[in-house]
């Protein structure tokens, strides 16, 4: 009796559990993560009940958690990191996300109907890979996420579109308008562009 | 413009033989998680460049966009048949230069799409390959280059034609002679296909070009560097 009754709760919280996470049985923390935030933006985006301006910030404040935009600074800047003064980092970083987000943003509102797929996962101490494709109906775009874990969370840190990765691409610019105008005027181009998009 | 393609294909043949032994240092692959390296690409030309950049700017802006908006009036299946349509006429260039690099199945998946999309997909016209998992191997004759260790030496804008690299633009002159397309006579009906078929390219498109245009403090850069990237991943593969 107390076998049976052990075995239908058993099966009976597994059927549960399969239930409440349907993909929690193979898949990878740092996958889950990314799975997740993807999925909300998404549905997000989709949700016509909302406006568009509604839309944008419940779909910054997901990106704000599930990146890390200190780190993605720190790449894109590369050895001009260690030149800025604090000040000067902390509005790089803060413009820097405004800009990769309405990138970001930009490019999956215009894949919003498309699907996606994911399709592996790697994890290699503190870093992980995680390889997705949108399948459109006349081409496959290949997203590769790079996830770092920080106090427990694993946070996006390079996004990889077609084998660009985002962050370096933007090397050579801000490198440019370094030697060109100063880290103050790159500051000054990126808040003129931030402003421009977000009038 | 013939002419060229003449003088540049026994370059092209030489490029091989001479790179046979970078190609030993090459052929230990990054680890993926190495992500430190910065892939660059010299630019000497780089004001001439952007001049061809500000051409072909504006004639993406004033002429081929416009064409292209015009033709999203177009069914979208029919543009994504033109474009499977052409995609399987230019089977022999990426079977050719999977052959080229050593890679026997790749050829074989293209040789298998040719022919399941040819018969099941009606010439061409559907890609029923993809629906059964069998993707196409997007290989080109500047990848071919790459493959034996030569490097994609310094970045190229060219009018009409776009971003591309002195490695690149010697690979496009092996492509034509491997496209089925260069068969077509006179040559005048070449061009006339190509930008038929670029039209349709750009129609189908996201306006990913606007939204770089739009959001990226130098689009120039930014595009020279996403090119370089995605070649050098590409070669890579």
């Amino acid at each position: 009796m107390t076998l049976l009754l052990k075995n239908i709760l058993l099966s009976l919280s597994l059927i549960i559990a399969s239930i409440s996470s349907p993909l929690a049985a193979n898949e990878s923390a740092p996958m889950e993560q990314v799975r997740g935030t993807i999925d909300h933006i998404l549905t997000t985006l989709k949700d016509d009940s909302i406006s568009k301006q509604e839309k944008r910030k419940v779909i910054i404040d997901r990106i704000s958690q599930s990146f890390d935009f200190t780190g993605m600074s720190q790449r894109a800047l590369a050895t001009n990191w260690r030149k800025a003064n604090p000040q000067q980092k902390k509005d790089f970083t803060e413009l820097f996300q405004q800009l990769i987000q309405n990138t970001y943003i930009g490019r999956l509102e215009a894949y919003t109907d498309e699907k996606v797929r994911y399709l592996k996962s790697k994890t290699k101490g503190r870093k992980a890979i995680i390889k997705t494709m949108i399948v459109t109906k006349s081409a496959d775009i290949p997203i590769k996420y790079k996830l770092i874990q920080k106090n427990g969370n694993w946070l996006v840190y390079d996004v990889e579109i077609e084998k660009i990765s985002l962050i370096s691409n933007y090397r050579s610019t801000y490198q440019s308008l370094i030697k060109k105008n100063g880290f103050d005027g790159l500051l000054a181009t990126m808040r003129d562009k931030v402003n421009e998009l977000n009038p | 413009m013939k002419k060229i393609y003449h003088i540049l294909l026994p370059l092209f043949m030489l490029f091989p033989a001479l790179s046979l032994a970078a190609n030993m240092e090459q052929s230990i692959l990054d680890d993926e998680f190495d992500d430190e390296e910065i892939i660059e690409i010299a630019d000497p030309l780089e004001p001439i460049n952007r001049a061809f950049f500000g051409f072909n700017d504006i004639l993406y802006s004033y002429a081929l966009k416009p064409v292209a908006k015009a033709v999203r009036y177009i069914p979208e299946p029919a543009r994504i048949a033109l474009k499977n349509f052409v995609s399987n006429l230019t089977t022999p260039i990426r079977f050719i230069n999977s052959l080229l690099q050593g890679k026997f199945s790749d050829a074989g998946t293209e040789g298998g799409r040719f022919a399941i999309n040819s018969i099941i997909g009606i010439l061409g016209l559907f890609d029923p390959a993809r629906e059964m998992d069998i993707y196409k191997k997007d290989e080109d004759s500047g990848q071919t280059l790459g493959y034996y260790g030569v490097g994609q030496g310094f970045y190229l804008v060219i009018p009409f034609i776009g971003p591309s690299s002195l490695r690149d633009s010697i690979g496009l002159v092996a492509n034509y002679y491997m496209d089925p397309l260069s068969l077509l006579s006179p040559e005048r009906d070449y061009y006339i296909a190509q930008t038929g078929i670029i039209i349709n390219e750009v129609s189908l498109d996201k306006d990913t070009y606007e939204s770089i245009k739009k959001e990226q403090l130098d689009p120039y850069l930014f595009i020279r560097d996403a090119y370089a990237q995605h070649r050098q991943g590409k070669v890579e593969e």
